[in-house]
């Protein structure tokens, strides 16, 4: 199974540096941490690794950026990205916009700068298992639906086995 | 009933009346001032009316009695030129007997009897009277009548009732020759007063002893000339010393110096009388009985005349006559003309002293003009100083240059009413150290702010004092307090002219106190809008600081986590790895610290992308993970070098290390970068924020001043709004570091709000003549023309309510204007706004206020 690939966005690099230290530190073997400065190359990443079959597992955005804000790249993102976790990480915020997150792009959790490393590692922990349950959870009702094909598939032959049988016998 | 019969009766009948009617005329006359001829005009007239005569004459004797002037005289109806004649017949027959002529006929013969030509022009007279003109026992001159057609035209009563007429006339003529001599002094020494009073005018410092003196010589002459005394004297007398003072004295012509004698004798009974004392005879004798000495320098008088000085009914000297030849020289008219002089030189003297008085009167008015107009041009310049060290040294220096002052303190009046603080202070020239007064019961201070007047009084012996307060209104603002080292050295004048003084400077320091008020609030206003702005900035500031404090806490977390890792696994890789390989290895840590290329996330991306290719081709594990270690270490350049190490069978466990070695590298480097935005992030608040209510003018680096500003707003900038800089290196310029901050927050805050946060927001600073030019410029909204002459009016607001004060621009323009600067605004709707400031270069405090 291909890493999975957490996204980091800030137009600070200071933050994006220590974002990607701490995450490459404790989701490093199981994902590629990547970042971007502004919510523009955030979406090129997703789109990137969406052209390669792969969906960006979680982002972590600011809120506040030059042309693009944290609530508009969240947006943005969940109608080409849906299942990706979004995660905001922020100084500063009004409820508005929190709110358009909320409502429009799903919003996983909203965090508060300075943050603690191991509040964000713990949620990210758990936006991680999230996106991989729900991953999973998908695949096992794909399986269940195939499943369900197939069985429909073979209880239709058997029918018509059923059905030919019966007239045999009328 | 004949004509001449019935005159002859009406004369009669109305005798009495007539008489009446003349002496009624003549008083008139005199009372009118008419001189000789007048008075002759009128008596004759009269006389030609009343009698039955064609000729009337009146001649007048001269003072030497040599020549008779007829200043009336009628024949027939015809008035005749007024002539002269000479003393001949009848009237010198008449004016030697004193007795009146009367001839009813007869005539030719008489006249020549009496060596009288038969007639002086026309006809003969048939009757003649010739009636003298006595005074006392003088013959001053003769009236004739004469009938030229009838003999025994004139009758006793006629010649009676003509003999009072004529005395009558006499004294009229007499009087009017006094009134004329006295005139004739009085105009004499008016003339030579007034002659005197301009010669004063020009030589002030000889003034009135010269001139009084004058006065004395000119009047004594004058007696001494008109009088028939070989002595004449002028004593004042000195009421306070009891004595006499002799101004002028001269017997035989030869004059005498000045001596004072005791009040005794005649002229202490004539000043104690006030009434002149005239002693024709036994003058010895009398003398011994007034206790008068003998004499007091010369010869002993025979005759002697006393006339007061009388000033108000006091007499204030006796002017004598003595005759040291004759006895009864003295007439009593020439007691009345010595005291008609007497008068005129006290009227003389009384002038002069009230020359002098209205010359010291009036040079006292101009001293006081000259104070009040001097004062008035200080306390013009006094007012003119708003600023109250400068106010008050002018009030000093003032005082200094008027008064005697040795020590000078100026106090002013604390809140509290109870203490003085000294505003300025120095005795001897040398300045006095700060202080404070108590003020006490009963002390002068007290004194003077209780009765809001001046005290002076003697602090010592030989030291006065003088308390002043200043006053506006009713309200104290201070005491001005001065001394001198001498007794009594303050009067009126000092007084008066302090209290000026201190009424200027107390209208001064109200003003220069209203002054800082008013500056105190306009600073106060100032401060608290920018408080304001600075509370609107707070949510911007606190995410540009917790943004660099989120990435230090977690960079030094990691940092932490990193050393625990290699901690542990330092060891174990060097014992993994041989010599060559570990300096590979330490070469390669190296790398990040020497890091100078900085690559844009979307670089490092795509050069971890090739590199990741490479590492696959050489077949290295997790070439992913690797190469994002080499990127972060800077190391992807050098790739080849580092192959042993990527192709180590531990190549993972190398690399993880090297990763943890260089997140401690990169971390360190993150929080040296962090604490660097959060310094200057704090440097701008603290530059913006500061409270200078100082005012000192300070230089000013524009460029500095707008950095400072535009990364306070550098979050609301970075959404979208291109910053275009365009700084010109600017010439000295001074100013308030502070509140051209709140300028420039004003105009970019605006500047942002009117682009809606997307736009572009150009910075110029430039200079235009000696002036320095700050421009800020939007791609806003752009501001109506009509709105764009309220913009720099307080309270005037055009953003939603909660948003701004209303207060940003007509502070803004404030500050400019406390700058001697100019802000001018174009702007044209939908295309953006530009506010220009110019700021005056090498603007001094000292042309600001």
């Amino acid at each position: 199974m291909s890493k999975g690939v957490i996204l980091c966005v800030d137009d600070d690099s200071t933050v994006l540096n220590a974002l990607r230290v701490l995450l490459s530190k404790i989701f490093g073997s199981d994902n590629v941490i990547e970042i971007a400065e502004c919510g523009e190359e955030a979406l090129e990443i997703v789109e990137e690794y969406a052209a390669e079959g792969t969906t960006v597992s979680v982002i972590v955005s600011d809120y506040i950026m030059p042309n693009m804000r944290g609530d508009a790249l969240l947006v943005a993102l969940h109608e080409r990205s849906p299942n990706t976790i979004k995660i905001m990480l922020t100084g500063q915020s009004d409820l508005e916009g929190v709110k358009k997150a909320i409502n429009f792009a799903n919003l996983y959790r909203f965090l508060e700068k300075p943050f603690n490393n191991a509040d964000l590692v713990l949620t990210l922990r758990s936006a991680l298992h999230a996106f991989h349950q729900e991953y999973q959870l998908r695949d096992e009702i794909r399986a269940l639906q195939q499943q369900l094909a197939d069985n429909a598939a073979a209880l239709q032959a058997k029918e018509a086995e059923l059905a030919e049988l019966r007239t045999r016998c009328a | 009933m004949s004509d001449t019969a019935i005159k002859r009766v009406q004369r009669q009948s109305f005798q009495r009346e007539a008489e009446l009617a003349i002496i009624n005329d003549v008083q008139t006359a005199l009372v009118a001032r008419l001189q000789l001829h007048d008075i002759c005009d009128i008596v004759g007239e009269k006389i030609k009316l009343i009698f039955d005569a064609q000729v009337v004459m009146i001649a007048v004797l001269d003072e030497k009695g040599e020549q008779l002037y007829m200043p009336y005289a009628v024949e027939r109806d015809e008035r005749l030129p007024p002539t002269s004649i000479g003393v001949f017949g009848f009237r010198k027959h008449v004016i030697e007997t004193k007795q009146a002529l009367l001839f009813n006929e007869n005539i030719a013969q008489a006249s020549i009897d009496y060596g009288n030509p038969v007639a002086i022009r026309g006809d003969m007279a048939r009757s003649a009277a010739f009636i003298p003109m006595i005074i006392g026992d003088r013959v001053t001159g003769v009236v004739t009548l004469q009938h030229l057609d009838l003999e025994f035209a004139f009758s006793n009563a006629d010649v009676t009732l003509l003999k009072t007429v004529t005395n009558t006339l006499a004294v009229a003529l007499e009087n009017a020759r006094l009134f004329d001599e006295t005139q004739r002094l009085l105009k004499l020494s008016q003339d030579r007063t007034n002659n005197l009073l301009m010669l004063n005018q020009m030589q002030t410092a000889l003034a009135n002893r010269q001139r009084e003196q004058n006065i004395y010589d000119i009047v004594g002459e004058q007696i001494h000339a008109t009088f028939d005394a070989q002595s004449v004297d002028i004593a004042l007398y000195d009421r306070a010393r009891d004595c006499f003072d002799f101004t002028f004295s001269i017997e035989r012509n030869v004059r005498y110096p000045h001596i004072s004698i005791a009040n005794v004798g005649f002229r202490k009974h004539v000043v104690e009388t006030g009434r002149p004392l005239l002693i024709n005879e036994n003058v010895e004798e009398l003398g011994q009985h007034y206790g008068n000495p003998l004499v007091i320098y010369g010869e002993i008088s025979q005759a002697v005349l006393f006339v007061p000085l009388m000033v108000r009914e006091q007499a204030v000297g006796v002017i004598s006559l003595q005759n040291l030849d004759r006895e009864n020289v003295f007439t009593t008219s020439d007691v009345t003309l010595l005291s008609t002089l007497a008068n005129s030189l006290t009227g003389a003297l009384d002038n002069a002293r009230l020359f002098d008085e209205t010359q010291s009167l009036l040079k006292l008015t101009q001293d006081r003009a000259n104070d009040l107009e001097m004062i008035g041009s200080i306390g013009r310049q006094l007012t003119a100083h708003l600023e109250q060290g400068a106010l008050i040294s002018a009030l000093s220096q003032h005082v200094h240059t008027l008064l005697d002052v040795q020590s000078f303190r100026l106090y002013r009046l604390a809140e509290n009413q109870q203490t003085l603080d000294l505003a300025l202070g120095w005795e001897d020239g040398k300045p006095l150290p700060p202080m404070h007064h108590q003020i006490e019961p009963g002390d002068p201070f007290e004194r003077c702010l209780n009765e809001q007047a001046e005290v002076i009084i003697q602090t010592g012996p030989e030291r006065s004092s003088m308390y002043t307060p200043l006053m506006t209104g009713s309200r104290a603002l201070g005491i001005l307090h001065i001394s001198c080292p001498s007794g009594a050295a303050y009067g009126e004048r000092d007084a008066a002219i302090l209290r000026s003084l201190c009424a200027y400077g107390a209208i001064a320091l109200a003003n220069s106190d209203a002054l800082a008020a008013l500056k105190q609030a306009q600073a106060t206003i100032i401060q608290q809008e920018k408080m304001a702005t600075l509370g609107q900035l707070v949510a911007n500031v606190a995410h540009e600081v917790n943004t660099p404090i989120g990435a230090i806490k977690s960079s030094g977390q990691s940092i932490v986590g990193a050393l625990e890792h290699t901690m542990v696994s330092l060891p174990r890789l060097f014992q993994l790895l041989d010599q060559s390989q570990q300096s590979l290895f330490m070469t390669l840590v190296q790398h990040a610290r020497s890091a100078v290329c900085l690559l844009s996330t979307r670089e490092e991306r795509s050069v971890t992308r090739t590199l990741t290719q490479t590492l696959e081709q050489h077949g290295v594990r997790n070439a992913r993970e690797k190469s994002a270690v080499l990127v972060q270490l800077y190391a992807h350049e050098h790739v080849q070098d580092y192959m042993p190490l990527l192709c180590h069978p531990a190549s993972d466990f190398i690399i993880s290390t090297a990763a943890a070695m260089s997140a401690i590298i990169r971390s360190a480097d993150n929080i040296n970068t962090a604490v660097e935005r959060v310094a200057k992030i704090i440097f701008a608040l603290k530059s913006y924020s500061r409270v200078d209510t100082s005012g000192t003018f300070c230089p000013i680096d524009l460029a500095e001043s707008i950095e400072t500003v535009l990364t306070i707003y550098h979050n609301q900038i970075k959404h979208g709004v291109d910053v275009v800089r365009r700084y010109q290196a600017q010439d000295e310029l001074l100013g308030l570091p502070d509140e051209l901050n709140q300028v420039w927050t004003n105009l970019i805050h605006n500047a942002l709000q009117a682009m809606q946060g997307s736009g572009t927001l150009t910075i110029q600073i430039g200079r235009r003549g000696q002036h320095a030019v700050v421009a800020v410029s939007d791609t806003g909204c752009g501001i109506p023309p009509e709105l764009r002459e309220r913009i720099f009016e307080a309270f005037f607001i055009t953003k939603p309510p909660g948003e701004g004060s209303g207060l940003g621009l007509d502070i803004v323009k404030k500050i400019i204007a406390k700058h001697n600067g100019e802000i001018s605004v174009s702007s044209e709707v939908g295309v953006g706004t530009t506010f220009t400031v110019a700021l005056p270069l090498a603007a001094s405090p000292e042309t600001i206020c």
